[in-house]
């Protein structure tokens, strides 16, 4: 991840039209000293490190196809997180909602013979309701988003629990719903054609239109949103339907890619996800949560983790890897925040000697 | 330069220059041991700068120096400044609410014991501190509890204590300004008892009255520069009035534009927190000042009509209809607000200025295209409008200067659409070019037909930028200045007005 850091890495910033009088200061806000599109350059240094590291099992249509079809589910329920991040809710237990949703899905299919697509619409209403219910703690009653998420992960994790008898796998699922997840047309796996569907109507809505602009607002500074006529506290409950309905979503078409319901594959998904989200807000848009940003992060870290397991990594390896990236990602992007110089680390070493701001009579 | 007080703080030639402005002009200063010397100015006089260069906070402009009983210290070095005998009880009294009394004085060093802390020594300990300020009072009694006079006198006797008996300077900065009229008299008899020990206090404040209750010497600053010095007992209210208010206007104000008859918003019997039943009619095409100390209800009042605040009693009515305060309710009815408080409540300091001025009117559906280039092209000619420097929309609002920020978030009502203003301080920390450029935007929107509601510290401000001033003075209102009635002098006496002694 070094690579990150190297202040060389500059990007150009696009200016409308109006030559910016002092590109100096206009640059400084934002993490664009880290360039917008640095990660795309650590991208390419991974594939060319472990191509020629080990050429043989990386450079392979199966390692890209693994990797694509496995961020698919990475990549929406981040999505939703983001939605969540920007509009300043941090919300703790979609993973375990993923998790229980994937049982849900399973067990109406298995035990209660719900028709696939009834079973799938049943199970993308608790996982919105997961969100509601978050949302109504947090607006409502004024609890603090980490523990009100908190608290709903163990409950969500005892349901998964009970549903499953201690954990057994929910093994036989009709192959109408499996084939959810199989096709592959044109040899992309389709849960990527899926991911790529959510990242643009996420980019759409979060990027480009009154409500994305409402929760980044809500997100960054939520009385001065409030005072521009901003209903705050919808725009949280949004926030967390989002992400309860995308994790929700991606549950079940995990469930569907594995073949069987796996009770604790939620927590695999925990930090991943966060790390992906974090970093991306080191790319294409600094400083913000943004969707473009999110997906070139998740596949930086996808693509770093799968080289290493090629490698002959152990399976510690990917916990590894994301508990790194996370803490590198959000110290990035905190630097970003507050830096005026080119770079964060000379940053670091400078902030003991911080002037008090300036403060008039 | 007269030779410094053998007894007592004396400061001399102390400046502070700020990039974009001079907050002190070289000041000299002298309390005498053992007495009260006010501080009065108004906000933005160069009172909290001289204080917390006192307090070595701020490093003043080379050259100055300060002496107290003979012995010169070091300015700009908070550690100098306690080892030389200098203490401090800042407005917010610095204690903890929930921790109880014993512990709010242990606070910035323990009482005597080596390993163990015994709760009974500690009382007694905490008990002989107090003693002095003639406050009985239940130690064990959490700070919250207690009242804002004793609160005060904790703060004091936590700032003397260990201390300096006979000796040393207590700066005082408005310790009052909450305290309702009958607490006053204990922190009165508290301070008088901390001078008979030969203590200099230096006591800043807004209000008048306690001045000639209280201390043997006053000084005034104006514009950073001390304007007057003198024995309480050698002047006159009036006079420290004229000398707060000062006289020098030049060009920097506009000719206040005239009212309509039409009324924009009709306020009638409105209550809040401090606001008790005010009710006034705002009328489109006018600048309607209000003015008042702190703790007048001023800083309610346009929170109440915006709806940020919760409104007690009363009703609003605007442009003849019933009107529900909530922001978003607000803003439909054509009204916007700027908030006093740039950082955290006017804008979004991280987003551009595009986002922060279209934020109010998106002019799209909720679902619908929001193109970047088409809102730069439809923000930019309000920008320059409003002469924003630079005006460049995809600028964080953060990197602008303060009084480009103002202007920015006044180009986001006036795009809006708002026919009344709601402006609380739109100078605050703004230099005079952009004030100048400030006041031209609200004098060509009201003259548009904009109703403009105008709170502000500055009285001079408000008698020339206004037709009409309010002013509000314990939660009531107290006077409408208008025509010849209406001066700075008027403005500032008005709002002291119950506290000066008949």
């Amino acid at each position: 991840m070094s690579e990150v850091l190297d202040p060389t890495l500059f990007a150009d910033r696009r200016d409308d039209d109006a030559p910016a009088p002092t590109p100096r200061s206009s640059r400084r806000a934002g993490a664009a000293q880290l360039g917008r599109f640095s990660g795309v350059y650590v991208l390419v240094a991974f594939i060319i490190a472990y191509g020629i590291w080990v050429p043989k099992t990386f450079l392979t249509t199966t390692t890209l196809q693994s990797i694509i079809g496995d961020q698919a589910v990475t990549g929406i329920v981040t999505i939703g997180l983001v939605f969540a991040l920007s509009a300043g809710a941090f919300d703790l237990s979609f993973a375990n909602n993923l998790g229980l949703s994937g049982v849900i899905c399973a067990d109406l299919m298995l035990n209660h013979q719900v028709n696939p697509a009834l079973a799938i619409v049943i199970t993308l209403a608790c996982g919105l309701l997961v969100g509601a219910v978050n949302a109504f703690f947090v607006v409502r009653v004024g609890v603090n988003s980490i523990v009100v998420t908190l608290g709903m992960s163990s409950v969500l994790s005892a349901l998964n629990s009970k549903l499953t008898n201690g954990g057994q796998y929910l093994t036989g699922l009709p192959s109408s719903f499996t084939k959810l997840a199989s096709p592959k047309p044109w040899g992309v796996p389709v849960l990527a054609l899926y991911l790529l569907v959510a990242a643009v109507i996420g980019w759409y809505v979060l990027e480009h239109t009154p409500v994305g602009r409402r929760l980044q607002a809500t997100g960054a500074g939520a009385e001065a949103a409030r005072l521009a006529g901003v209903s705050t506290g919808r725009m949280t409950l949004l926030a967390f339907m989002v992400v309860g309905g995308l994790s929700s979503l991606a549950g079940i078409l995990v469930t569907a890619q594995v073949g069987a319901a796996t009770p604790d594959i939620g927590s695999g998904y925990l930090l991943a996800v966060f790390a992906a989200a974090y970093l991306g807000t080191t790319q294409i848009k600094p400083g913000r949560f943004n969707i473009g940003g999110t997906i070139l992060a998740i596949f930086l870290l996808a693509t770093g983790v799968k080289g290493l397991q090629l490698g002959g990594g152990q399976a510690w390896i990917t916990d590894a890897f994301n508990g790194v990236a996370l803490i590198l990602a959000v110290s990035l992007a905190t630097l970003g925040q507050r830096s005026g110089t080119a770079n964060p680390l000379a940053r670091l070493v400078r902030r003991r000697g911080a002037v008090p701001r300036s403060e008039q009579s | 330069m007269t030779a410094p007080l053998r007894a007592g703080l004396s400061i001399r030639n102390m400046s502070k220059t700020y990039p974009a402005q001079v907050a002190l002009r070289r000041v000299d200063l002298d309390v005498a041991a053992g007495q009260v010397h006010a501080l009065l100015g108004q906000n933005g006089s160069g009172k909290s700068t001289l204080i917390k260069a006192l307090a070595g906070y701020h490093r003043p402009d080379p050259g100055a120096a300060a002496w107290l009983n003979g012995e010169q210290f070091e300015l700009g070095s908070s550690v100098a400044a306690h080892a030389a005998g200098v203490r401090f009880v800042h407005q917010d009294l610095g204690l903890v609410g929930e921790l109880d009394v014993i512990d709010n004085l242990a606070l910035g060093g323990s009482f005597e014991g080596r390993r163990w802390l015994s709760n009974r020594r500690e009382a007694a300990a905490a008990r002989r501190v107090l003693e002095p300020y003639g406050l009985d009072i239940d130690v064990r009694m959490p700070v919250r509890d207690c009242s804002p006079a004793q609160r005060a006198i904790v703060a004091i006797a936590r700032a003397l204590r260990g201390g300096l008996p006979g000796e040393g300077l207590l700066v005082l900065d408005e310790p009052t300004a909450t305290l309702p009229e009958r607490e006053v008299r204990l922190l009165f008899s508290a301070i008088r008892s901390i001078c008979a020990q030969g203590t200099a206090v230096l006591y800043v404040t807004h209000r008048l009255g306690e001045v000639f209750e209280l201390a043997e010497t006053v000084t005034v600053l104006r514009d950073g520069v001390a304007v007057a010095s003198m024995p309480v007992a050698e002047t006159t209210p009036d006079e420290v009035v004229t000398h707060i208010a000062g006289r020098a206007l030049d060009q920097l104000y506009p000719p206040a534009p005239p009212p309509r008859a039409e009324i924009a918003v009709e306020v009638i019997d409105l209550g809040g927190q401090e606001l008790n039943g005010v009710s006034f009619s705002l009328h489109s095409g006018e600048i309607l000042g209000v003015a008042g100390i702190t703790g007048s209800g001023r800083d309610e009042l346009n929170p109440l009509l915006f709806g940020s605040a919760a409104v007690r009693t009363g009703r609003v009515r605007v442009r003849g209809h019933e009107h529900r305060p909530s922001p978003a309710a607000s803003i439909r009815a054509g009204l916007g607000y700027l908030p006093a408080d740039r950082r955290t409540l006017s804008a979004i300091p991280a987003h551009s200025v595009r986002e922060n001025v279209t934020l109010p009117a998106l002019g799209a559906p909720a679902l619908g295209w929001l193109g970047n280039r088409h809102q730069a092209a439809d923000v930019q000619p309000w920008l320059r409008r409003l002469q924003v420097q630079p005006a460049d929309p995809e600028r964080p609002f953060a990197t602008l200067s303060g009084g480009n920020q103002q202007k920015s978030v006044l180009a986001r009502w006036l795009r809006a659409g708002s026919s009344v203003l709601l402006l609380d301080e739109p100078t605050q920390g703004v230099d005079v070019g952009g004030k100048r450029a400030i006041y031209d935007a609200l004098g060509a929107a009201a003259r548009g037909g904009a109703a403009v509601l105008m709170t502000s510290t500055d009285a001079e401000e408000l008698a020339e930028v206004c037709d009409r001033v309010l002013v509000l003075r314990g939660g009531r209102l107290a006077a409408v200045l208008v025509g010849a009635a209406l001066s700075a002098d008027a403005i500032v006496a008005e709002s002291l007005r119950e506290e000066v002694p008949a």
